[in-house]
């Protein structure tokens, strides 16, 4: 009877170790030491990427809204450096969403600091993995004339190295975005409130395609 | 160290005024931030016991919305318009009417996603003037009005929105009261207008945001 209770209370034990080993704690600010190759060589530089997206979603869970695309535009440059020990995979300057329909009009929306893809799962040195990790120092302003807002934080990210697509996928309100500095808006979005937000970005590199591995 | 009563009275008298002070300070006052949109309005408004109809407008509706909390004041004034309905079935009654704005329109705007549900309310003394019975003028003044301003009540339909650029259609039902200093049409005028179930049905269209 006793071994049995033992038993017990160790596998419960196990199963709450397991349990915060998998990933239910909070997102950490650190990424995977990787290597990065870009047009297939990994020899240290940077190289300039621009994106572009068809369509993004985001949401509280009061509101949810839709933007035409996203892009990440020539200038400022963002960046992939080559190399290895890489940790700041990409890091993105400037990114514009346009066509964001909200009551009244379209908010026209940005990025307004510099965010950085991170590595927090494996690669392989092959080109078809899907490589997860977290866009951080995610910052986005939205503004026109019924409504301001911020959402800061860090959002989930994966590079499909064979499509060179970056899908962002910020989903379940999980509060990694959060909602500040809101004016108006009609309590449509509010302090506080954790904020969703999908889109597929496609990657261009003109030095060709980014693979990372080593992580 | 000790300290005599006097000082003591001192300390205690200085901890007290900051006390006194930190509570006079005025907790900062959120400003509203307002945004002005205006309208196109249109419609009509039928009264129930002449059983006719006024044409309300064409017209500006100007809100002034509280973006943070959906609630505005605005104004919606009416352009003089004329009625026409019949005594007893066969007398033919012409009259001018102003709706003359008693107070500002007030309202809720609230916003769940692309489409709204309003609630306002715009309250007018009516005003009677030019009366004519059968074709012959009646003496009425140029006061006859109601005694009170007649609050009318609009909102959206349950099953309909609003969209806060492109409109949509404000509907309510309304009491109109006694009037008066209409000389010796006073009583006529009394039993035949003043009543409940008078409805209106106005169209707001083409929200324009000031800014």
């Amino acid at each position: 009877m006793a071994i049995a209770r033992t038993a017990r209370r160790t596998i419960l034990a196990v199963a709450a170790a397991l349990a915060l080993s998998v990933g239910v704690g909070p997102a950490t600010a650190a990424g995977n030491s990787v290597t990065v190759a870009v047009g297939g060589s990994s020899a240290e530089g940077s190289h300039a990427v621009t994106a572009v997206s068809t369509r993004v979603e985001m949401a509280t869970q009061t509101f949810s809204w839709t933007c035409q695309r996203a892009q990440v535009p020539a200038s400022p440059v963002s960046e992939v450096p080559s190399g290895t020990s890489v940790t700041d995979v990409l890091t993105v300057r400037a990114m514009a969403f346009v066509g964001c329909s909200w009551p009244g009009g379209t908010m026209p929306t940005a990025l307004i600091s510099p965010a950085t893809f991170r590595v927090t799962g494996p690669a392989t040195s092959g080109s078809s993995d899907v490589v997860h990790g977290r866009i951080e120092g995610f910052a986005i302003k939205g503004s026109y004339s019924i409504c301001d807002f911020t959402a800061t934080g860090s959002v989930r990210a994966t590079l499909k190295e064979s499509t060179q697509q970056l899908t962002i996928d910020e989903s379940d309100f999980t509060g990694n975005l959060v909602i500040s500095q809101v004016r108006g808006c009609l309590q449509l979005v509010q302090v506080g409130q954790a904020m969703n937000l999908r889109t597929t970005l496609q990657l261009t590199s003109p030095d060709g395609a980014i693979n990372i591995s080593g992580s | 160290m000790t300290t005599t009563p006097t000082a003591r009275w001192r300390k205690r008298a200085a901890v007290a005024a900051t006390g006194a002070a930190v509570a006079l300070v005025p907790l900062a006052a959120h400003a509203a931030t307002i945004v002005t949109i205006n309208y196109d309005a249109q419609g009509t408004s039928h009264i129930a016991k002449t059983n006719s109809d006024v044409a309300l407008g064409p017209t500006t509706l100007r809100t002034d919305l509280d973006i943070d909390t959906g609630d505005f004041t605005g104004s919606l004034p009416l352009p003089g318009t004329s009625t026409e309905f019949k005594i007893a079935g066969f007398l033919p009654v012409k009259a001018n009417v102003d709706f003359v704005e008693a107070a500002p329109l007030t309202g809720n705007i609230n916003l769940t996603q692309t489409q709204a549900q309003v609630s306002s309310t715009a309250t007018y003394y009516v005003k009677l003037s030019n009366i004519k019975v059968a074709g012959f003028p009646t003496f009425a003044g140029s006061k006859c009005q109601t005694k009170a301003p007649v609050s009318i009540p609009v909102g959206t339909r349950p099953d309909e929105g609003f969209d806060l650029i492109n409109g949509g259609e404000l509907v309510g039902t309304y009491t109109i009261g006694k009037f008066e200093n209409c000389g010796i049409n006073t009583p006529l005028i009394n039993s035949l207008v003043p009543g409940a179930g008078n409805t209106v049905d106005i169209t707001v269209t083409n929200g324009v945001i000031a800014e």
